[in-house]
């Protein structure tokens, strides 16, 4: 149990990890951009009002591959299959902390009513 | 006897079952909400304002409770209640930098009202930290009151002729 515990606990970890830096997800977030030079030595955002207005919507839409400006990748548009897929990461995610949390409740409710005198159980 | 237990568990059976109905409406958006990508930045922003509206019913349903647990002193909680009131509070606070965090970087539902954010970079980290965080808190709140959700799911949705025999008599 206590194995199961821990190995549910740095799933979670690397999951929310993964979901906080934007991997697994072929748009980087916004912020990955500041502090970024390109070759002509121009910093974030000097170089990106270099786009032309076509490239700065199809980034801003999210479908480059490179840039989006609202944080987590995504652009205006769903996509259900990646949409579906967090999903279910965040269920299964859900689903584990719930376990491991109702299980340590109900082990510390039963400890505390073994230790009351006999008929005064509470549950 | 049996008059007085009947007819407080029919007073109880309705905020119950009312409470069940909004709690699972509660999860589903937010499951959904969490993820932009399945519906699009409209309809997220859009269904987590609907979210944070469930959430204020969710809140008032509880209203006694919280107030009862305001006047209680610290020590006067064991040690789960005191868990769990402090769960909820830090819940509340990241629920409420969730939405102002989202109406800052928000596109379509302060843009409608005539508003332009002005600067967006801190608010959208702020508001991904806080989404992270709020998916923990949930799953927590959630399986803290795990046996409450199996006791009225029992009752409601897997055997309900039982609790509607039990409120008829």
């Amino acid at each position: 149990m206590i194995i199961l515990l821990v190995s549910a606990a740095v799933a979670c970890c690397f999951y929310l990890l993964v979901r906080s830096t934007g991997g697994g997800d072929d748009r980087a977030s916004g912020s990955a951009e500041f502090g970024r030079r390109d070759l002509r030595g121009r910093s974030y955002p000097d170089f990106a009002l270099d786009r032309t207005l076509q490239e700065d919507m199809e980034m801003r839409r999210g479908r480059r591959g490179e840039f989006s400006e609202y944080g987590h990748g995504h652009g205006d548009e769903a996509s259900v299959g990646r949409g579906l897929a967090g999903m279910t990461g965040n269920l299964i995610l859900i689903g584990c902390i719930t376990f491991a949390v109702a299980r340590i409740n109900s082990a510390v409710a039963h400890r505390s009513n073994n230790r009351r005198p006999a008929g005064t159980n509470v549950s | 006897m049996c008059v007085t237990e009947c007819e407080s568990e029919r007073r109880n059976a309705a905020p119950m079952k009312t409470n069940l109905i909004i709690n699972f409406a509660i999860f589903s958006l937010l499951l959904i909400g969490l993820e932009p990508a399945l519906t699009g930045n409209a309809v997220h922003e859009w269904l987590n304002l609907t979210l944070g509206t469930l959430m204020l019913v969710h809140l008032l349903t509880h209203w006694d409770w919280i107030v009862a647990m305001l006047r209680r002193q610290a020590r006067e909680m064991s040690g789960i209640l005191r868990i769990n009131f402090i769960l909820n509070l830090i819940l509340f606070v990241t629920f409420v930098m969730m939405i102002l965090s989202g109406l800052m970087i928000s596109r379509t539902v302060v843009s409608s009202f005539g508003y332009v954010a002005p600067s967006r970079s801190v608010w959208n980290e702020l508001h991904s930290v806080f989404g992270n965080v709020l998916l923990l808190l949930v799953a927590s709140h959630i399986g803290l009151h795990w046996n409450w959700i199996v006791h009225a799911c029992r009752r409601y949705i897997f055997s309900p002729s039982k609790s509607q025999l039990g409120s008829n008599v």
